[in-house]
């Protein structure tokens, strides 16, 4: 309990939530109530400095539309803008309505409950790995469809991690393709931010590609417009140009750290000396094969040879080979980027490189390669977004810039002290830390038909499968699973902001008969709900080491570090956070003992601290149990309530690695034609036609749908920017970034090319409509010199239309309006939803 | 010689076998691998199809724990039991987060 003290003044160390970086925070709390949000100096993560967001957090927390007592609805009739006729109940009469339904379909079949949620932590800790296995349900994965599922499988796939960064403290001349990294957005925007304007202030290069004009574009060197989904033929054609018109690669980095000499059959499969062997490659001194990891051998980069009968070539030769369709001259009638645009930024790429130079950090003399090209959403979210990411990371490779200073890197390859590192394949090459990536298995598939509403053998090289889950509702019987859904719980996530067309999403989520939220507001999904129960703010909660030392906490920070959100002020009315009601549903339902086994499990939890199954913990227990036995008995919860965080120094080794690790990197996914045939064969057993030709062993272009479905009438193309201000949708009722919105001249509009929207006969300001195949919206348009002249841009998840989020309503326009949703539109290796799509607009008036 | 170990099911598992936990005698030393071959025969194919992907391989989604630690930081299959330890088989670990 937070009780109010007379004359109180105190600091409270927590962490943010207003977007995924999770910087630290020092809370001023006055009298039991919070006056002001600061950054905390002794976090890594925000160094003293916070965001407009983050100070934004304040106002939120006072917000008096909140949701402040649980309720049920009484109108059977469901739909958006349909009243609820809400009936204000007793937690006691929630839990047993909950309870009630769970038990019913725990009975029936525990696959039937479906849980969704964005609370990465809870998520992460809890829920997918303890709470939801030990209920019996393997769908508590319907996240997102808007960020990484095609990046971070292609991470997890290429430097065995679970995002993407770059160095900035060496870096030199970075490409960033449809991201803002270092712009306020991205991993550890804070640090990030400052340590790109030291780097732009000793002579760095930022390129922007992308085709609105964004936050990143204004403040770079270049911003290169380009068509959407066509970023993976622009990165193909760079990576042709450094090969095969250049000739500048780092040929010991990729002989010796990478698959690129690996041979090839003629039907792309490595040659292995037998059936589960090592690859082999050709070895210069001895004019042979050999397994790729025999000792004192010169192994051959390029060229073909006949080995044991067999003519073959070596991996890279073949992507060398297979790039050179892509000459910036069709690239250029892809992309819009003239060719010559093309040669120069391949040129000074590959300049900036500095192939062969070495640089000494902390005594140890590493190969340094200041280049770096960074991917994101924009670019990857698209039908065959995959190819683009490994297309990213090729490039990445072949000069060389990969966990050497100045490079691309992912977060955390290895952890403090040796606590994590990657796994190798048979192969040599590099997998996921078993801590990070448990599931990540791209080399492994299974040949069955799956039973998730996820497909995850019909996807066996992704990290989330969200829209299968929407696509299995809206026909039960299209992958013919032996069971439907009957029970949804949201936990702080707005299905319907933040997926597709609302009305088509709408239709999906009724057909689930119950229906359970965990809201900080009557927000467009609780509209829907059978049960809505009051959720606390984070300024509210506990929630252990939100700074994801394995996922998302950039080696910028110079840390591995470990922090606590703590509650700064009481839950407002009845408001709970959304975990500990659902321990407590565990328990009434007499399964939180295997939570617990499961726990011990997962978060590793050793002696004495084990968790003992017969015996019943609060959240808070149960976080103490996991620090002292991560960091000893005096480093318990309430350690971290006083004192914040625990920080362990990156030795040179620790943000580095790649020249003291021993997996190999790929340049060539051998493991894709594997995967083809598995898909091909799972696919058959259900009977099903399948498009198995994204399954490919080097990256290729192909167009998105919007590509080609233009039309006289749908002539623009439509894609999503970020406002650094604003995240998802979780920040769009807080009234002073609301403000912050109405103030901006892009955040709440339309944007158009200035000579397009003349062509149009549209104006600056005036009303007009967008309108796609999937929906319509209407706003205020922009016209621009900040966006390419084929598209139009609509920021951020506004345009909210619930009632019970007064500020946001009717504020902006909701892009995701505009998008269907269909097999044809996502990308078939990693299911991320394609973005753009083809629009007409009009004169509203 | 004779010992006793505690095995628990937890998650898809316990959907297919209707098992939580049982006692189960073995011989001191058998290794993780022949438990498990006896659980099979114990159970059938329902256990056979939900943790096993071909002979000697685990599924991706499966996980077996020695006193909660996965198998596969101990001697994995050959990893040798004693009286008194807590074998648990999960099923039911899917693939990493991301949005």
């Amino acid at each position: 309990m937070i009780a109010p003290r007379e004359n109180e003044d105190v600091w409270i160390h927590s962490v943010c939530d207003m977007c995924f970086a999770a910087c630290g925070i020092l809370a001023h709390r006055k009298d039991g109530v919070l006056v002001k949000v600061e950054g905390d100096p002794d976090c890594p993560a925000s160094e003293g400095h916070l965001c407009a967001k983050g100070q934004a957090a304040l106002i939120g927390l006072y917000d008096p539309s909140r949701v402040k007592v649980p309720l049920k609805r009484t109108n059977p009739e469901k739909g958006i803008g349909v009243d609820p006729k809400w009936e204000e109940i007793s937690w006691e009469t929630a839990l047993e309505i909950l309870i009630d339904k769970l038990t019913e379909v725990r009975e029936k079949d525990p696959r039937k409950l479906v849980v969704s949620s964005f609370d990465q932590i809870a998520l992460s800790y809890f829920i997918r790995p303890a709470w939801g296995i030990a209920f019996g349900t393997p769908n508590t994965d319907w996240v997102g469809y808007y960020c990484g599922n095609y990046l971070h499988s292609s991470m997890y796939l290429t430097n065995g991690a679970f995002h993407s960064d770059f160095d900035l403290d060496y870096c030199n001349y970075a490409i960033l393709l449809g991201n803002q990294q270092g712009f306020m957005a991205g991993l550890n925007a804070n640090v990030t931010a400052r340590k790109m304007a030291e780097a732009r202030k000793r002579g760095m290069r930022v390129v922007v590609v992308d085709p609105v004009g964004t936050n990143a574009a204004a403040k770079a060197d270049e911003w290169v417009p380009i068509r959407p989904g066509t970023d993976g033929a622009f990165i193909l054609s760079l990576i042709n140009v450094l090969l095969n018109e250049l000739g500048c690669y780092d040929r010991e980095f990729l002989s010796r750290r990478t698959n690129g000499p690996y041979l090839v059959g003629e039907d792309g499969s490595y040659l292995k000396e037998g059936p589960r062997g090592k690859p082999l490659v050709w070895d210069l001194r001895t004019e042979g094969a050999v397994p790729f990891d025999q000792a004192d051998i010169e192994p051959a980069l390029e060229g073909s040879f006949v080995a044991g009968g067999e003519k073959c070539r070596t991996a890279f030769q073949a992507l060398k080979e297979h790039v050179k369709s892509y000459t910036p001259e069709k690239a250029a009638s892809i992309t819009t980027i003239p060719a010559d645009n093309i040669r120069r930024i391949a040129k000074e790429f590959g300049a900036a490189a500095r192939i062969g130079s070495t640089i000494m950090i902390d005594g140890k003399s590493l190969p340094y390669r200041p280049v770096a090209v960074n991917i994101y959403r924009g670019a990857g979210a698209h039908k065959h977004g995959a190819h683009a990411a490994l297309s990213v990371q090729v490039l990445n490779m072949i000069v060389g810039a990969f966990y050497v200073p100045g490079a691309h890197r992912g977060p955390n390859l290895v952890g403090p002290s040796g606590r994590w590192m990657p796994g190798q394949t048979v192969e040599g090459l590099i997998t996921p830390p078993s801590a990070i990536g448990h599931g990540a298995k791209y080399y492994d598939f299974e040949e069955r038909a799956p039973d998730d509403l996820g497909l995850h053998q019909l996807f066996p090289i992704t990290t989330n499968r969200s829209p299968m889950y929407q696509i299995n509702l809206q026909d039960p019987k299209e992958f013919g699973l032996d069971y439907q859904p009957e029970v949804l719980i949201v936990c702080r996530r707005n299905l319907m902001m933040n997926n597709v067309n609302p009305e088509i999403t709408a239709e999906a989520i009724k057909k689930i008969p119950f229906i359970a939220t965990f809201s900080t507001h009557l927000d467009e999904v609780a509209e829907l709900a059978d049960l809505v129960m009051p959720e606390a703010h984070f300024l509210e909660r506990f929630d252990l080491f939100p700074n994801r030392p394995s996922h998302t906490m950039s080696p910028a920070t110079g840390y591995f570090y470990w922090g606590l959100r703590q509650p700064v002020v009481e839950p407002v009315g009845q408001a709970r956070r959304w975990i500990d009601v659902l321990m407590e549903v565990a328990d009434r339902m007499g399964f939180v003992g295997d939570v617990y086994k499961l726990l011990n499990v997962t978060l590793g939890i050793k002696d004495p601290y084990k968790l003992d199954p017969a015996k019943r913990y609060t959240m808070d227990e149960i976080y103490d149990s996991w620090t002292k036995s991560l960091f000893g008995p005096e480093q318990g919860i309430e350690w971290f309530k006083k004192n914040g965080y625990h920080k362990v120094p990156r030795s040179v080794e620790e943000k580095y690695p790649g020249p003291f690790i021993r997996p190999r990197f790929p340049v060539y996914f051998e493991n894709m034609l594997r995967a083809k045939k598995s898909v091909a064969k799972v696919a058959a057993q259900m009977g099903r036609e399948w498009d198995t030709a994204d399954y490919q062993a080097v990256p290729d272009w192909r167009p998105c749908p919007a590509y080609n479905d233009g039309t006289p009438s749908h002539d623009l193309f439509v894609v999503n920017f970020k406002i650094p201000f604003h995240s998802l949708s979780i920040t769009t009722q807080n009234p002073w970034l609301n403000d912050l919105a109405e103030h901006n001249p892009y955040a709440y509009k339309i944007l158009i090319n200035t000579e397009t929207g003349q062509r149009k006969g549209i104006r600056d300001g005036d009303e007009i409509w967008v309108e796609s195949v999937a929906g319509k919206v209407k706003g205020e348009a922009k016209l621009t010199e900040c966006i390419h002249p084929e598209v139009v841009g609509i920021a951020g998840v506004f345009g909210s239309w619930a009632t019970g989020k007064p500020i946001a309503k009717g504020k902006g326009v909701h892009f995701n309006t505009l998008l269907p949703i269909s097999l044809e539109r996502i990308d078939p290796v990693s299911t991320g939803v394609d973005s753009c799509i083809r629009v007409k607009i009009s004169r509203a008036a | 010689m004779e010992a006793r170990v505690h095995v628990s099911y937890l998650g898809l598992v316990r959907n297919v076998i209707g098992c939580r936990e049982e006692e189960l005698e073995i011989t001191s030393g058998t290794t993780v691998g022949e438990l498990l071959a006896r659980l099979a025969e114990r159970h059938g194919d329902p256990f056979r199809s939900s943790v096993f992907r071909g002979v000697g391989e685990l599924r991706s989604t499966a996980l077996v724990c020695v006193n909660d630690c996965d198998i596969a930081q101990l001697e994995g299959f050959e990893t040798k039991l004693g009286s008194g330890e807590k074998v648990s088989v999960v099923v039911g670990v899917y693939p990493p987060e991301g949005g």
